[in-house]
């Protein structure tokens, strides 16, 4: 008896020293001792993953949703405003104009399919128009209608005009009405047939107000566009400071984003020729293809044989197809060193001359527009759906303690001769590499 | 063969390797015990050279490891929450996803806005209780006489833009803000930095900013809309200062601007 009871418990003992010995393998080898251990989580875990179950991840559930993120981060309006009984709120932040478009793109990708009668209107019509309750997205730049409602889900939509620049829905007569504003041109409406309660509900989340348009103001009327937004107390804006991230080519940061550059234009920064000309600029070369970078952070891109080739003027699918690509690509290059500013699309449009797709960007901050000397941030040329040329500054523009005076809204409009047809604040560099706010008019 | 001493060998063998590996997982806790306090002052010494400074033992010691999460918008996730707190087992959501019957009425729209009307007697904690009975994770951050704070919880860390106020009313409570519910769906962001290299890369910015002192830092998440789909949860630290309060995307060390 004895001894078959010293023969169990050596088993036993056998046994649990065993289990010991692999969880104490596993924890060395998966456990979070050690940095690489990560790494082999996540590869084992996708093997078993595959092999037993399904991986509960957004792109099983929802492919192409990481496109579509990069895609709105740059689609999104600049700034957006809510009118409800209470007054007009005007959101500047980036992030809320994003966030009230995600929740009303439901709603505007069904009024675009269901856009019916349209019709031109007049100053009167589009004053009246914005004394509804409504959401109203201001894109700054010329956004190509036709690719915004394919990114948003929106079908049927031949009826839409093409570029523009705001884009509003409005409860008039219990029915929602979708008008669109381009930048040069006539407001726009159309008949849909959405009900407005999703929208009435939305819009009473927001405030008592803090804003109203141009044409509520009997001075502003006078000079500003309708539509212009005047804040009830304009933040002071304030100062950008410009700093280039190649002053020094040595220091592990710079090395970090050239690196992340060159692999986002499909260089192996490892294994990439490159040298560097008598004025610093650094060259690299792969197979054709020249990356070229300035110590100033100007960079441009060339790919000749895209370059020699000339495409016809792509459909709205590639033409979305284009864009995804370009936020992709622009997201990777930038996002790690641009600073306080986020990019926007200032116009995308074909040049049937050179046979290219070619998008400008933007750079905006706190809802302040910056100006550049090229008069973009970064411009990308496609031929097909090819990445063919590629032009932008590799810096860094950071938003300071320091904030400018500048003179009320009212007070602006009342100093221009006329009527403007554009009036808004923009950020411009001076010879200190500062980016200061002033008032900038175009009648 | 006797047995015996061959498990005899095989213990004595078991245990050493186990010693072993014991001994070496010692080794390599205290190893990343070190590395992190030395990381830690580094840091705490690089800010310092910045003009900002920063308290050692405010730093998170661990990296929680998250990604960019998505919780996919579901309507039965919905239904059971307001099953439980309208007190019905058979509701359904009525017209424009409204659930309603005598004992109030609940909107949950995508993006987590809540909107609700809660009839009857229920002083603050069986209100409490009953919204943690719902599967809606809330932490109370204040009280008043007539109002509660809550700051919505995922994963036991708090979603910084998303918080509720309840209100008593004379008939019931009165409840709106903006909650975290749904299937949580993982994306292929990578996993959050550590928060040492996170402070590093966006000193610059503090330091032009104004900032001379960070006060806490907190591990968090910044919640987000998708369209159709539902939220998006960003991983985030956030860094009360003197100059203001910033968040850090925790994947790629940005600054999120948060209302």
């Amino acid at each position: 008896m004895r001894e078959k009871i010293k023969k169990n418990s050596k088993n036993g003992v056998i046994l649990l020293l065993l289990i010991l010995l692999l969880v104490l393998t596993y924890l060395t080898w998966f456990g979070d001792m050690q940095p690489g251990n990560a790494q082999r989580r996540q590869v084992i875990g996708e093997l078993f993953g595959g092999l037993f179950w399904k991986e509960n991840t957004v792109e099983n559930v929802y492919p192409g949703y990481e496109e579509y993120d990069y895609t709105m981060s740059i689609l999104s309006p600049v700034r957006a405003a809510v009118r409800n009984d209470a007054g007009l709120t005007l959101l500047t932040g980036r992030e809320e104009a994003r966030e009230l478009f995600e929740r009303v793109s439901a709603v505007l990708a069904s009024a675009m399919d269901s856009a019916g009668r349209v019709e031109t209107l007049t100053a009167y019509q589009w004053r009246e128009l914005l004394s509804e309750n409504l959401v109203f997205f201001d894109f700054e730049g010329e956004m190509p209608l036709d690719m915004l409602a394919a990114v948003i889900g929106s079908t049927e939509n031949a009826m839409l005009e093409h570029q523009v620049r705001d884009i509003v829905l409005a409860i008039q007569q219990d029915t929602l009405t979708l008008a669109v504003m381009s930048k040069n041109g006539a407001p726009t409406a159309y008949t849909t047939a959405v009900p407005p309660a999703e929208l009435i509900s939305l819009a009473g989340e927001f405030g008592s107000g803090n804003a109203h348009f141009a044409f509520e103001d009997q001075t502003a009327a006078v000079h500003l566009p309708a539509e212009f937004i005047i804040p009830a107390n304009r933040e002071k804006p304030a100062v950008i400071r410009k700093s280039s991230t190649f002053a020094d080519y040595t220091s592990t940061s710079s090395e970090r984003i050239i690196n992340a550059v060159l692999e986002s234009f499909g260089y192996n920064p490892y294994t990439t020729g490159s040298y560097i000309e008598s004025d610093d600029t650094r060259v690299y070369v792969e197979e054709l293809s020249t990356l070229r970078l300035s110590p100033d952070g100007s960079l441009s891109y060339y790919a000749p044989d895209s370059e020699k080739m000339r495409s016809p003027a792509p459909n709205s699918e590639e033409r979305s197809a284009i864009i995804m690509d370009a936020a992709v690509m622009l997201d990777s290059v930038a996002s790690d060193y641009i600073g306080d500013v986020t990019l926007y699309i200032q116009r995308a449009y074909y040049d049937a001359e050179a046979g290219r797709y070619v998008i400008l960007f933007g750079c905006v901050a706190d809802g302040i527009v910056l100006s550049f000397p090229d008069g973009y941030f970064a411009r990308l040329e496609y031929a097909g759906t090819t990445l063919a040329s590629a032009h932008l500054t590799i810096a860094s523009y950071i938003l300071t303690a320091q904030h400018d005076i500048i003179l009320p809204d009212s007070q602006a409009a009342a100093l221009v001769d006329g009527k403007c047809t554009l009036f808004e604040l923009r950020y411009v560099e001076n010879q200190n590499g500062e980016y200061r706010a002033n008032w900038y008019c175009i009648k | 063969m006797d047995w015996n001493k061959a498990k005899n060998l095989i213990i004595f063998l078991l245990v050493l390797v186990n010693v072993f590996l014991l001994g070496n997982m010692a080794y390599l806790a205290y190893k990343k015990e070190a590395a992190s306090r030395t990381a830690v002052t580094e840091l705490t010494a690089y800010l310092a050279s910045r003009g900002i400074t920063l308290d050692e033992d405010t730093v998170p010691r661990e990296n929680p490891g998250r990604t960019v999460l998505v919780l996919e918008y579901e309507e039965k996730l919905n239904t059971a929450a307001a099953r439980v707190l309208l007190e019905d087992s058979a509701l359904s959501a009525g017209e424009n996803g409204v659930y309603s019957n005598g004992a109030g009425e609940i909107s949950l729209k995508p993006g987590g806005y809540v909107e609700a009307r809660l009839a009857g007697e229920m002083d603050a904690k069986e209100f409490l209780r009953l919204l943690a009975k719902s599967g809606i994770n809330l932490r109370d951050t204040g009280e008043t006489a007539d109002t509660i704070q809550f700051q919505a919880v995922f994963e036991e860390l708090p979603v910084f833009n998303c918080t509720v106020t309840a209100g008593r009313e004379e008939q019931g409570w009165n409840l709106s803000g903006r909650i975290c519910m749904g299937n949580a769906l993982r994306t292929d962001s990578g996993a959050e930095r550590d928060i040492e290299g996170l402070l590093v890369g966006v000193t610059q910015r503090l330091a032009l900013r104004g900032t001379t002192q960070i006060y806490q830092i907190e591990a968090g998440w910044v919640a987000g809309s998708i369209s159709n789909v539902g939220l998006r949860l960003t991983p985030v630290y956030k860094l009360t200062a003197d100059s203001d309060d910033y968040y850090i995307n925790a994947v790629d060390g940005t600054l999120l601007s948060v209302e």
